[in-house]
């Protein structure tokens, strides 16, 4: 019996060949081949795993008439288990031939056998996790909490519908050189999935970094290695969060709304009082380098002419391009000895920007942040309010909601409206006209001619 | 108590935190029952250099389900004798009416809205009036003698506060009710086109709420 077991555990090794000669119920195909697109193929191994079946059988019937007969019983074992080594070799062959002849049906199994595995995985979840997991979980966990960085392990239950409270969610908290915190998040059972804030651009899980049944992998702490790669990713993005910091401190940052996740490399910055501001994306890597996209948001002669107003003769807002004006800024950059002003990595993202802008952009420290979010004249709010966003006092998020897109073109009013706002003010007023699509009324402000898509407005 | 869109929730809370910040001269705003923020009331003293200057007027503001598309209706409690305002509060403000009849739209907000009310009462409108006896008085220089004693007499802080305490007393739907009642009669009289239209939405609504009292179904 012993012989059987152990050859039985060595082919156990080799998963993909021993499950369906354990488990008689499955079929060799359905399992090994998962849904093979090679019809041939296929037939094949049903017919070797029919063979293999009848054969089994046999041998398993003769072995169980003479189990009494002790002489004979070992050889009978060994004849029984050699022949499943042929017919699995056997079929081994088959398979493999059948693959190198279809080179691209093989990659086609490999994806549809790892969809298999990961199906398996999911039926396999509703299980509560093995021993051994909470032992190594207990272990790195222990390695974690001595770690000098991190500051704060939290371990939940997984917050599912599942009957059973098995604690399988991780967060870990650390600390960066200038004390920011940083956390990333796991799921720890029947796989690790992450969930980090750091750049896109940073790939923390590569091949040797087991998260599948990680509780298995023995030379590493999995969960250690993890944070060891978070806080190595941490250190290298330092720069960018200096940056964006900074940005973020003394300029009004529009979008996202802070605090912004680490993640984010894209601000909307306020320029001036009216709703002009310019988006910029920072590289991550080069965080000081030219901005990778720059837009510029409500940049309306009026907007100038309101700007320049408030300006006084200081700066003559009105007669810049300011989109070519900050291409050319950001061309210049790396050129050193170049006369004209232009974009340096010697300088902060800030400085940069206030240096082609010509002066201090707005900052919260001296203005507040309603003198640059344009809102609804009719709803007064900035993102349009709907029912199943708006918090119960009335208030609305920050990032959902449309924003106010028309405008009136009086300069004198350039009031902004929701697009479904003004579509109902219109629509109920006596005087308003349908063409083509548009409904014409009058401003409810100024009374200048307005218009606005009854496609779009209706349909908010 | 009458159903608002998340739009006019939005428009109203920011409104009445502007009312109760940073509110406009003369003009206490607020709302009564902090769960129904269509039913407003506010307490406007009487404009300096008017008859009504030493008094304290109540007013009940009441948000339809249509604003801001919809001018909020408006009615006084406390007896204002006003060419423009009749015996049971009753305004007669161009701002306060839809267009083409009246000059409404959503540019007005309600510390604006208050504020053209309270300066109505410092500048009657006799040629549009809405009392003709009153404005007959007050072409013929009688009426601020007389606005002025009945200023004294009626608009007094007791009153108001008695005032109130009647209308705390009372159903919020028959409060509001009344001005709709009141409301649609007066623009029936004052304007043929929309308002009939109008009123006949609010009696429909009269008839609901008539009929189970306590809860509002429709809008």
């Amino acid at each position: 019996m012993t012989d059987h077991d152990s050859i039985a555990a060595g082919l156990v090794d080799d998963e993909e060949i021993v499950i369906p000669l354990l488990s008689r119920d499955e079929t060799v195909s359905t399992v090994i081949l998962g849904h093979h697109p090679c019809d041939e193929l296929i037939q094949t191994a049903r017919r070797m795993e029919k063979q293999l079946h009848e054969r089994l059988s046999d041998a398993s019937s003769e072995a169980l008439n003479n189990i009494r007969d002790d002489h004979k019983q070992l050889g009978i074992y060994e004849e029984f288990l050699q022949q499943c080594e042929a017919i699995v070799k056997e079929l081994l062959g088959a398979i493999q031939q059948h693959l190198h002849k279809e080179q691209t049906a093989l990659e086609r199994t490999r994806a549809k056998n790892s969809r298999k595995r990961n199906d398996s995985i999911k039926s396999t979840a509703m299980l509560p996790p093995p021993l051994n997991f909470y032992a190594m979980l207990l272990k790195q966990l222990k390695v974690l909490d001595n770690m000098p960085n991190v500051t704060e392990i939290n371990l939940h239950d997984n917050g599912s519908n599942d009957n059973h409270e098995d604690v399988t969610r991780l967060s870990v908290t650390c600390v960066d050189k200038k004390k920011r915190n940083h956390t990333w998040n796991a799921q720890l059972y029947p796989t690790i999935i992450l969930t980090l804030d750091l750049p896109e651009e940073f790939t923390l899980v590569d091949d040797n970094l087991r998260l599948e049944k990680w509780w298995h992998d023995d030379k590493h702490d999995v969960l250690v290695e993890i944070q060891k790669r978070f806080q190595q990713g941490i250190d290298i993005y330092q720069p960018l969060f200096d940056e964006l910091d900074q940005l973020d401190a003394n300029l009004w940052v529009l979008e996202p709304s802070l605090p912004a996740r680490r993640s984010s490399v894209e601000r909307r910055i306020a320029l001036w009082e009216g709703g002009a501001s310019l988006v910029l994306v920072l590289d991550a890597e080069k965080p000081r380098a030219a901005p990778t996209l720059v837009r510029f948001v409500g940049l309306t002669a009026a907007a100038m002419k309101a700007a320049q107003a408030s300006k006084g003769d200081g700066m003559d807002v009105e007669a810049k391009d300011w989109s070519s004006s900050f291409a050319e800024f950001i061309a210049e950059c790396g050129k050193d000895d170049s006369a004209v002003k232009h974009w340096s990595e010697s300088r902060s993202v800030q400085e940069n920007l206030e240096l082609w802008f010509g002066a201090q952009l707005p900052s919260p420290l001296t203005s507040s942040k309603s003198d640059y979010l344009v809102e609804c004249g009719i709803c007064y709010t900035h993102r349009f309010p709907t029912e199943d966003v708006m918090a119960d006092d009335g208030s609305m998020p920050q990032e959902e909601g449309s924003l106010p897109d028309v405008k009136c073109s009086n300069a004198t009013c350039n009031r902004h409206y929701h697009e479904s706002c003004l579509f109902e003010w219109l629509h109920s007023l006596p005087t308003a006209k349908n063409s083509f699509e548009r409904i014409f009324g009058s401003c409810p402000y100024c009374c200048d001619t307005i218009s606005v898509s009854t496609v779009k407005g209706r349909h908010k | 108590m009458s159903q608002i869109t998340p739009m006019a929730k939005a428009r109203l809370t920011r409104e009445l935190s502007l009312l109760s910040t940073d509110p406009p001269p003369g003009i206490a705003a607020y709302v009564p029952n902090p769960s129904d923020m269509t039913s407003i009331r506010a307490q406007i003293t009487g404009p300096e250099d008017s008859p009504f200057e030493k008094g304290v007027f109540l007013l009940l503001v009441n948000i339809s389900g249509r604003y801001p598309f919809e001018p909020p209706r408006c009615r006084f409690v406390t007896p204002v004798y006003h060419p423009n305002i009749d015996s049971g509060g009753r305004i007669c403000l161009d701002t306060l009416k839809s267009p083409p009849g009246g000059s409404w739209s959503p540019a007005v907000s309600l510390p604006s809205l208050l504020l053209s009310i309270r300066s109505l009462l410092a500048s009657p409108n006799p040629d549009d009036g809405l009392v003709p006896e009153i404005s007959e008085l007050y072409k013929r220089n009688k009426w601020e003698e007389e606005a002025r004693k009945r200023t004294e007499r009626e608009a007094t802080v007791a009153k108001l506060e008695e005032a109130e305490r009647g209308l705390d007393g009372d159903n919020i739907n028959d409060e509001k009710r009344d001005v709709e009642k009141s409301n649609a009669e007066e623009e029936k009289k004052k304007d043929d086109g929309l308002a009939s239209k109008r009123s006949n939405e609010s009696n429909a609504e009269e008839i609901v709420a008539a009929e189970d009292g306590v809860k509002r179904t429709k809008r």
